[in-house]
């Protein structure tokens, strides 16, 4: 046995060391910056036609012939007639959609993290069949759903209120947040949970205390998805609301279609838009994963 | 002495797959025991069994006498170490470390002095307040370690701790842990591959194959006196040689390891080598008999191949079961091979 000590020894179970190659500009570099620009600039031009919208004189935008692309008569002229406007409640429609937002986001949480936490721990096919089962909502048309839930809700006296729309919206936001957090969870090694267990944790703190807060970038991203979902959703809304405040889409849609004053409207779609990205801007360093990923070996 | 961990005729099968076939084993206070066995023998989910973040299908395990077998992981104070020593990657190393004393509810004044006192012993105090992400392979198995030991625990469960680490460092690391074993006098639960492993560290090794221990002793006595072929041929660096004998009017197999025959001019039976391989001090020989079995000997002198070698068998074990041609039989999975496979693999 002396003369082979050392034979164990000879197993090296690591992975290769990474090659670090020195950083070379080539074609392929440079058309790839290229791509990405293009398809920013692809990405910001709506952005970019709202502005436009909202900060050019009306006469040459949608009352133009052919409207003009640079901002050469910029104004703040439709914003202050948009909001002084008392024919179209402006801040209540906003408050109204911050707030059941906020709504489908908590929610979306609250359910959507237990919910992914116990797929995960399922076996892989099944967990899937379970969420494709949860994206059939999502792949119907929101009419077909939102007239025949009315009567209920009618029934229910839920009818016009904040909540019936967040509980509808949710209906949407629901599947992809739990399959975001599914995901989620199932990156994570399962001997981490093992590990909080057998130093003493409960379940629920192993979940809570242990796994949570290494998925936080994946929570953040599922609130921010549902949170947009019904900020963004329409169809729930124009269906279930209130007629004295709508949420802000209905609010935009109604102002640009049916009562006719598209200034309003393109002050609106501007407005709009500030508030997710107020939000993006405060949730962005979470969604950075940082070396959470690290402390496990093998 | 009393008994610590019990297993009671447990049972446990993935699908058709028996990875526990009816186990029963009594594991000493203060007993250093290591579960041996090829890859995928089931070693691992017998420890998670007694951690209990496995379920047993079938049977009783005991520990202090207790049965624990239905009982939640945090409510059977154990300490785990596990492979990939799965530290919390948010927290810091003393947090990592204070974690199962949080748990108990320690206050955290009563915290600070256990977890420095720990981190003492196994030193790492200067990276107390590092990242787990920042700290090397060795490092991050002594935190694994720091906090399996800090709340004080009867029982530790280890697996394969040394498995990720570089061969330099898991030569130090294998020699600390038997110290730290030594010096807590608690029992420890190691599950290993690796039969160095087992021979430094063990006091009993049970050595697994197809759900069942196919022997449990020191491991000097699995070497010397194998209970079956296949541990004869699973423990050792080379397997064990075998020809057909009979022995008290038994038919069966005699086995012999390659150092157990003495390679001399004046010896008793003839062999002719096939391979020679130098390893350390030795030359490792597979030689072919004139009755076609083949066999490793070892030899002090480097011996040409081709050469006619002759040698006495100056101990040996029987075996009740026949010696087929062409032994030895193929070596186990999980084990380093030594010499080149020209055998009859």
């Amino acid at each position: 046995m002396t003369a082979t000590a050392s034979a164990s020894a000879r197993v090296d179970l690591r992975p290769p060391a990474p090659i670090n190659r020195p950083p070379v500009v080539t074609a392929g570099k440079v058309g790839l910056y290229a791509t990405i620009v293009v398809i920013s600039l692809w990405l910001l031009f709506p952005i970019y036609v709202i502005f436009l919208l909202a900060f050019n004189e009306t006469k040459y935008t949608i009352f133009a012939a052919r409207p003009d692309l640079l901002p050469t008569h910029l104004t703040w002229s439709n914003l202050v007639s948009g909001l002084t406007n008392t024919a179209v409640p402006f801040l209540p429609s906003m408050y109204l959609s911050l707030e059941i937002a906020f709504i489908v986001g908590a929610l979306a949480l609250a359910i959507g993290i237990p919910t992914a936490y116990g797929l995960s721990r399922l076996p892989t096919s099944l967990a899937f069949g379970l969420t494709t089962i949860m994206f059939i909502v999502n792949m119907l048309p929101s009419i077909t759903i939102a007239i025949p839930i009315t009567v209920p809700f009618i029934k229910a006296g839920l009818y016009g209120s904040p909540i019936s729309i967040a509980l509808t919206q949710e209906l949407l936001a629901l599947p992809v947040t739990v399959f975001l957090l599914v995901g989620a969870f199932q990156g994570l090694p399962k001997d981490l949970e093992n590990q909080s267990r057998v130093d003493g944790a409960g379940r629920l703190y192993a979940v809570f205390g242990n796994l949570v807060p290494l998925i936080i970038p994946a929570i953040v991203a599922s609130f921010l998805l549902a949170w947009m979902l019904s900020w963004d959703e329409s169809t729930f809304a124009l269906i279930l609301y209130n007629p004295t405040t709508p949420t802000l889409p209905v609010q935009i849609f109604l102002t640009v279609t049916g009562r006719g004053n598209p200034v309003v409207g393109v002050a609106f779609s501007f407005i709009a838009t500030v508030p997710v990205i107020i939000l993006v801007a405060i949730l962005q360093k979470y969604l950075k994963g940082e070396d959470l990923a690290a402390g496990v070996r093998g | 002495m009393s008994v610590k961990l019990q297993f009671d005729r447990v049972s446990k099968s993935y699908g058709k797959r028996m990875v526990a076939d009816d186990i029963s084993l009594d594991i000493d206070e203060g007993e250093f025991f290591v579960i041996l066995g090829p890859s995928g023998e089931g070693k691992s989910t017998l420890l998670r069994m007694v951690a209990g973040i496995e379920t047993v299908d079938a049977g009783t395990i005991r520990i202090d006498g207790k049965d624990v077998t239905h009982i939640a992981p945090n409510k059977r104070n154990i300490a785990m170490v596990f492979q990939n020593y799965a530290l919390y990657p948010n927290m810091n190393v003393y947090k990592n470390i204070a974690f199962p004393l949080k748990m108990q509810y320690f206050p955290s004044e009563e915290i600070e002095p256990k977890v420095r006192a720990v981190a003492k012993t196994l030193g790492i105090t200067e990276i107390l307040d590092r990242r787990v992400s920042q700290i090397s392979g060795g490092q991050q198995q002594r935190v694994a370690l720091a906090r399996a030991i800090v709340r004080n625990p009867t029982l530790f469960l280890l697996d394969e701790p040394l498995s990720n680490l570089d061969a330099r460092v898991r030569f130090a690391a294998r020699a600390e842990l038997k110290k730290i074993q030594k010096d807590l006098g608690q029992t420890f639960l190691f599950v290993t591959h690796d039969q160095k492993e087992a021979e430094v560290l063990s006091d009993r090794t049970g050595v697994i194959h197809l759900g069942r221990f196919e022997q449990v002793a020191p491991f000097s006595e699995l070497y010397d006196h194998p209970a079956t072929r296949w541990i004869g041929d699973f423990v050792g660096d080379v397997p064990m040689n075998y020809m057909p004998w009979t022995e008290r009017g038994e038919t069966g197999s005699l086995g012999f390891r390659p150092e157990w025959a003495e390679v001399s001019p004046e010896g008793a039976e003839a062999a002719t080598v096939q391979v020679s391989e130098r390893v350390g001090d030795f030359s490792y020989l597979l030689c072919t008999m004139a009755n076609g079995f083949r066999i490793y000997l070892r030899s002090l002198r480097t011996v040409a191949v081709g050469t006619e070698v002759r040698f006495n068998v100056t101990r040996h074990v029987f075996f009740e079961s026949p010696a087929e041609e062409g032994a030895p039989t193929m070596p186990p999975s999980g084990r380093p091979e030594r010499l080149p496979p020209t055998g009859p693999h």
